[in-house]
């Protein structure tokens, strides 16, 4: 009786216990991922009738503006032998126009505690000021200035050849990453525009003629085909005023496009670079589409739970229970065209290469076969929110997603589709379309290797 | 009425017509126009201080917490007094390797539960071991800033330094370091810093064959003893800035850190001796397969106590700070097309800095750039070309037009406070007070005191890049340099 009478109670226990662990389960903050939210920034876009485009952000939070202009050209639309010119002619735009001498471009912007640069990416190239508001007036002048009178003098672009290929050093030459990467990359994806990278090669930089510069500025720095980006303190009233003056008698220029080719990878290709390293890197390249398809979004969450995540397939097998590799990661370069992946790990030592792309092998072909869970695709989504929420306190970057989808494709809310869209994607679906683009027949493996293999340092 | 209607109608042609016609005309730029376009003097910024509330807790930890609710986000910033100052010649790199470990694995949570236990939650959160402080940064979500205190609580009260992730740590440790020696830039900090600092743990942490004497033989206890040595309660900051209920905070807080004590030690910290051989000392280490000549050239400056800060730092954003119109960027690349970027700098640490100029070039032009570089500060020092009234307005412009947008947000200026407050023993005006002082500055001020601080006749110089290609620029000039072979570096103790 006393024993029933305890296991009763006993009984009675257990229910009351798992009942409050139920409570709690219910009542906990739940970690997983609900739909991303997406606050979209509040802007205004207008367009002159030469073509040219603006878009104006305001944010008034601090009496300073962002001012961006993109031209629709990059390296990718480079001739062979011209490699290198789209960043080249970035760099003369800074050396004077028809009517301001050299460094006064610099000077006036310094003057009013105002900050200038520009950057060449694979397929548009920008220049940026950051000046107080109250000066709006001033680089929309500069800017309009140097889109038609641009000064070209022998002498000066030879000297900032110089620069360019001590750029070129610097960033590509004496970096072994870069360097390696640089190579694999053009075996890769030889003949193509993907061939070579935004520097350019060092003997096209050497052979690119003054006439050479000119052409390629007066063929895409034209109003038809650029896209102006103002954020901050900025009211749109003010923007298309002097847009009207400075920029409206500029005429539309004819734009020629080349043709646009990537051949289908049918087989797998594989080449080794060997350099003065330590340590070996291991390269895969893979094509994407255009930046305009949504599946791009599931080739990025796939590519996290393969190789970003801490938890990632790789960190986890490959690095942290294996030991044989030092790190992986993984990204798209998403562009106008069809484009390129790349996942790398880094092999513990050079006599574990062959053994870590084993392993890399099998553990793509295990999320190919076995899927993605649903913990793996919670935690990247987790992460999405996350970042949409932070990305709220700049304006700036807003406006530079917004201004590209814009420039590429002539859809700025594109952002907005890719959230809809991982929110209804499914984890199966990530897999599917990974799939598509990532399997083996379709990749060029690219090492780079120690020059002496088994020396010193292993 | 038709009268007035005319007249409406009438002054809507001409204001169409004017409207036209200056959007039709051609604008005439110019110099001038441009320059008329450009006479702003911004306005001297004021730096709004939160209203954050003092959370001490009895063994010593302080957070400084500040409600921001524009955005339903938690962030902390925070530092720890213990840092790569506290290492030996023994033990270099330990500081470093420590907070790693740290942030791995906990008596609670396994490295993989760790791992899970952030991305889930999407939490971040960074330790960064420097010469003096650590310092703490992470962020998360609203909704997730309990998980990000607990975190905090296992990261900083109850690392796990003994298991599989120590000794993978420590190998993938090793064969960074060892790669090092591969990479010119990385060459160039070792060569140059080892020897500025000298026989002082600021040394000893640039010196990569010490710390891989340290990681061949380290184990997980000596890290521990290091770490129950240098990680203390009392010796912690934590700024927090975000959208929380203050007294709910409060409670977390307590929960989470109130338990924790330490045996406090004090460390001994010196400062850094001057090693007067280095002056006017030129060494190449040579990296046969580089394409550049990587160079630095400086010598041991004041400690972060110097009291001419500001306008010092003023005469170096003139100099070389880093702007297309510096005084180097003018002559080393807009002139002579030398390089594509170069620099000064001053590293300002709490017992030792270092003041220095870094630039790369074609190794034939080593010499050349060397050269130009000494005349730029000849320049100054000699007072031939000192520095003009209007170099100094648009610096002090430009700080006027940045300062909000460096301290646009909240956790920024809370992180200024806390480390200004609790180390520097500054007020919470601190920012202000800075922006007053460089807005009262002149120019002749500026130009006595940068010029009274440069000193040619020390410069120690380090070049990493091909022997045979800078070699002979020094010998055909008489100049005595040192050569270092890099390929047998790796090797030496």
């Amino acid at each position: 009786m006393k024993n029933r009478k305890a296991n009763f109670i006993l009984n009675n226990k257990t229910i009351l216990i798992l009942f409050f662990v139920f409570l709690l389960i219910l009542l906990l903050p739940i970690s997983t991922a609900a739909e991303m939210e997406l606050t979209e920034p509040e802007y205004q876009s207008f367009k002159l009738n030469n073509g040219m485009e603006f878009m104006v952000f305001p944010d008034h939070s601090i009496p300073l503006i962002k001012y961006s202009i993109y031209y629709n050209v990059g390296a990718i639309d480079e001739e062979e032998g011209r490699t290198g010119i789209s960043h080249f002619l970035e760099h003369l735009m800074f050396l004077g126009t028809q009517n301001l001498p050299e460094g006064e471009i610099d000077d006036l912007i310094s003057s009013v505690g105002g900050q200038l640069n520009a950057a060449t990416s694979f397929d548009y190239t920008y220049y940026y000021h950051e000046v107080p508001s109250s000066t709006l007036e001033l680089v929309m002048a500069l800017e309009a200035d140097r889109m038609q009178n641009l000064k070209f003098i022998e002498q000066q672009v030879n000297r900032e050849r110089e620069v360019i290929k001590q750029e070129r050093r610097m960033r590509v030459e004496n970096n072994i990453f870069s360097k390696g990467f640089e190579k694999i990359k053009a075996y890769a994806f030889q003949g193509s525009y993907l061939e070579h990278n935004v520097i350019g090669w060092m003997e096209d930089i050497n052979n690119i003629s003054t006439a050479d510069l000119k052409k390629y500025y007066q063929s895409y720095y034209s109003p038809n085909n650029a896209l102006v980006v103002v954020s901050g303190d900025v009211e749109v009233e003010a923007v298309k005023k002097l847009a009207q003056k400075y920029y409206s008698n500029y005429e539309t220029a004819v734009l020629e496009r080349k043709d646009f080719e990537l051949s289908e990878q049918k087989i797998e290709k594989e080449y080794q670079v060997e350099l003065n390293t330590n340590i070996p890197y291991a390269l895969q390249l893979y094509q994407i589409p255009p930046a305009d398809k949504l599946e791009l979004a599931a080739l990025e969450i796939f590519l996290d739970v393969l190789a970003n995540n801490q938890s990632s397939r790789l960190k986890e097998k490959l690095q942290k229970e294996a030991g044989i590799i030092l790190d992986s990661g993984a990204f798209i370069y998403p562009l106008r065209q069809e484009s390129f992946a790349l996942i790398y790990f880094i092999p513990a030592n050079p006599n574990l290469v062959e053994k870590a792309q084993q392993a890399f092998d099998r553990e793509v072909d295990k999320i190919f076969n076995q899927g993605i869970t649903k913990q793996e695709f919670e935690i990247v989504k987790k992460q999405y929110q996350k970042s949409l929420v932070f990305s709220q306190k700049n304006i700036n970057s807003a406006a530079s997603t917004y201004a590209l989808n814009k420039l590429r494709f002539n859809n700025p809310e594109l952002f907005a589709a890719k959230i809809e869209y991982i929110n209804n994607l499914t984890k199966e679906e990530v897999v599917q379309i990974a799939q598509k683009y990532f399997s083996e027949n379709q990749r060029t493996k690219g090492y780079i290797l120690p020059e002496i293999k088994g020396g010193v340092q292993q | 009425m038709k009268k007035t209607n005319k007249t409406i109608l009438l002054l809507l042609i001409i204001i169409f017509l004017l409207t036209f016609s200056a959007a039709a005309q051609n604008q005439k730029f110019s110099l001038e126009y441009f320059r008329d376009l450009a006479d702003v003097v911004n306005k001297k910024p004021e730096i709004e201080v939160p209203d954050y509330e003092l959370f001490e807790l009895k063994n010593g930890m302080k957070f400084y917490l500040a409600q921001d609710k524009n955005l339903p986000i938690f962030e902390i910033r925070g530092y720890i007094d213990a840092g790569k100052i506290n290492e030996n010649k023994d033990n270099a790199g330990i500081t470093s390797l420590m907070t790693e470990l740290m942030l791995l694995a906990s008596e609670n949570y396994s490295e993989r539960e760790l791992s899970l236990f952030k991305e889930i939650n999407a939490l971040s959160l960074n330790l960064e071991a420097g010469f003096d402080l650590i310092s703490i940064s992470g962020n998360s979500l609203k909704t997730d800033s309990s998980e990000l205190i607990s975190l905090l609580a296992e990261t900083l009260i109850r690392p796990k330094f003994e298991g599989d992730h120590f000794t993978r740590t420590v190998k993938e440790s090793q064969q960074l370091y060892r790669q090092r020696f591969y990479n010119d830039s990385a060459l160039l900090n070792m060569h140059f810093f080892k020897n500025l600092y000298g026989e002082h743990p600021y040394g000893y942490n640039n010196n990569y064959n010490l710390i891989l004497d340290f990681l061949n033989q380290v184990d997980s206890e000596e890290v521990l003893n290091f770490y129950q040595k240098t990680i203390r309660p009392e010796d912690i900051v934590v700024a927090i800035s975000g959208d929380f209920e203050l007294n709910k905070l409060k409670k977390e807080l307590s929960n989470n850190f109130s338990s924790w004590k330490n045996i406090k030690t004090e460390p001994t910290k010196k400062y850094v001796d001057v090693n007067p051989e280095l002056h006017q000392k030129i060494i190449i280490v040579n990296k046969p397969d580089a394409t550049q000549a990587n160079m630095r050239m400086g010598y041991n400056f004041y400690s972060s106590k110097y009291p001419k800060r500001i306008p010092f730092m003023m005469g170096n954003r003139i100099f070389g700070g880093g702007s297309f119109n510096s005084r180097l960027m003018e002559n080393l690349r807009n002139d002579k097309g030398y390089v594509y970027g170069i620099n000064s700098q001053i590293n300002y640490n709490d017992y030792g800095g270092s003041y220095f100029i870094n630039l790369s070039l074609e190794p034939e032009k080593a010499l050349a750039g060397m050269k130009a570089v000494k005349e730029e500060i000849l320049k100054i020092k000699n007072g031939t070309e000192p520095f003009k009234k209007e170099e100094l307005f648009e610096n002090i412009n430009l700080y006027n037009a940045i300062f909000p947008k460096a301290y646009q947000h909240q956790i920024d200026v809370l992180d200024q406070i806390i480390y200004q407050k609790e180390f520097n023993n500054k007020s919470d005006d601190y920012l202000n007070d800075i922006i007053k002082q460089y807005n009262g500055l002149d120019v002749e001020e500026v130009q006595k005191i940068y010029a009274e601080e440069l000193y040619p006749e020390i410069i120690f110089t380090v070049i990493v890049g091909p022997k045979e290609k800078i070699l002979p620029q020094f010998k055909e000039f008489g100049q005595e340099v040192e050569v270092i072979d890099n390929s047998t570096q790796g090797l030496l103790k």
